[in-house]
């Protein structure tokens, strides 16, 4: 069997923010999922929710694979990054722009991953866009800058290929000019 | 949705929890010596109840649970179609029984930690025993409503 070059992206959100629906829009093989019905406030926004992992492929050309690890948005499952985090090449964190706070999310994440966060690239992404979002980007800049944290923000739609690739080229540079 | 508010479960089937505590109880402190904890929880990851050592943190082992038993399903449907039922875990200093409770769609989980020395058809058994009664208490309950 051959051994390809492969890289772990691992995504990370609240709940809602689109991380499922990205990988699954994405990936090259069926995504392995570990959805369950919601039991609680959440089932008001969707009826299922990840309670491991979710995890696809998606191929960068020339045999090198890109790993897709989605974890849990809520907070108590904060161990299943412990489990990916291995060689991990970076983290993106997407932001609900539809949602009603999407700052409240990233407040959430951020603390839910603090510490984490920091010790790898990471990209902010902005998902689920409609309209102009330059004040929201400027928020989430500051909000990470609040954090200890700088690094990219954009704007994307997770279910587009070419949106990965940039998300990818992104973590790259983070890897190769910062100091984490 | 944080998961700092408290969970209320929406709209859903809810045990009797009397019962459900007495079948915990049963459990833990008559039934099986060895049995250091049992945990009853959502299958989305929040706690309902636990019997046994103190727990510091009762819903990252709910989680934790919850994670367990999907990956174990999602495994085993890979393989052949079929969905998990239990999940076994065995370390050197004792075993993790997780076990869905057949009610109201599998609403909930139960976790059974035991040191080593457990006979494990003893604790399957028993385990079982305690789930049966778990599902019978949703019953309890609506016949209980007005």
């Amino acid at each position: 069997m051959d051994r390809k070059i492969t890289y772990k992206l691992v995504f990370i959100g609240a709940p809602g923010s689109g991380k499922s629906t990205c990988i699954g829009a994405v990936s090259d093989i069926p995504v392995v999922s570990t959805d369950v019905a919601c039991t609680d406030g959440l089932a008001s926004i969707k009826e299922t929710t990840t309670v491991a992992l979710d995890y696809g492929e998606m191929s960068l050309g020339d045999g090198e694979r890109l790993l897709l690890y989605g974890l849990p948005g809520q907070s108590r499952f904060t161990f299943m990054f412990d489990t990916v985090a291995e060689n991990l090449a970076g983290v993106v964190m997407l932001i609900d722009a539809s949602s009603a706070a999407p700052l409240e999310g990233l407040e959430e994440t951020l603390r839910t991953y603090a510490g984490r966060i920091g010790e790898t690239p990471f990209v902010a992404a902005i998902n689920k866009v409609q309209g102009n979002v330059d004040a929201l980007r400027e928020q989430v800049a500051e909000t990470l800058r609040r954090h200890g944290l700088v690094g990219p923000v954009i704007v994307v739609d997770a279910r587009r290929r070419e949106d990965m690739a940039l998300i990818f080229d992104l973590v790259f540079l983070c890897a190769e000019y910062s100091d984490v | 949705m944080s998961d700092r508010q408290k969970h209320i479960p929406v709209l859903l089937p809810t045990p009797d929890r009397r019962q459900c505590e007495m079948a915990l109880d049963e459990l833990v402190a008559r039934n099986v010596d060895g049995i250091s904890l049992a945990l009853l929880a959502y299958r989305d990851g929040h706690p309902y109840l636990f019997r046994g050592k103190e727990l510091q943190n009762a819903g990252k082992l709910a989680a934790m649970a919850s994670s367990m038993a999907a990956l174990s399903g999602t495994m085993l449907r890979e393989i052949d179609s079929d969905s998990g039922e239990m999940t076994l875990l065995q370390g050197k200093k004792g075993k993790i029984i997780i076990v869905q409770v057949p009610a109201a769609n599998n609403l909930m989980l139960l976790a059974v930690h035991t040191t080593e020395e457990v006979n494990l058809g003893l604790l399957l058994a028993h385990t079982k025993s305690c789930v049966t009664k778990v599902a019978a208490s949703f019953g309890a309950a609506q016949a209980g409503q007005p």
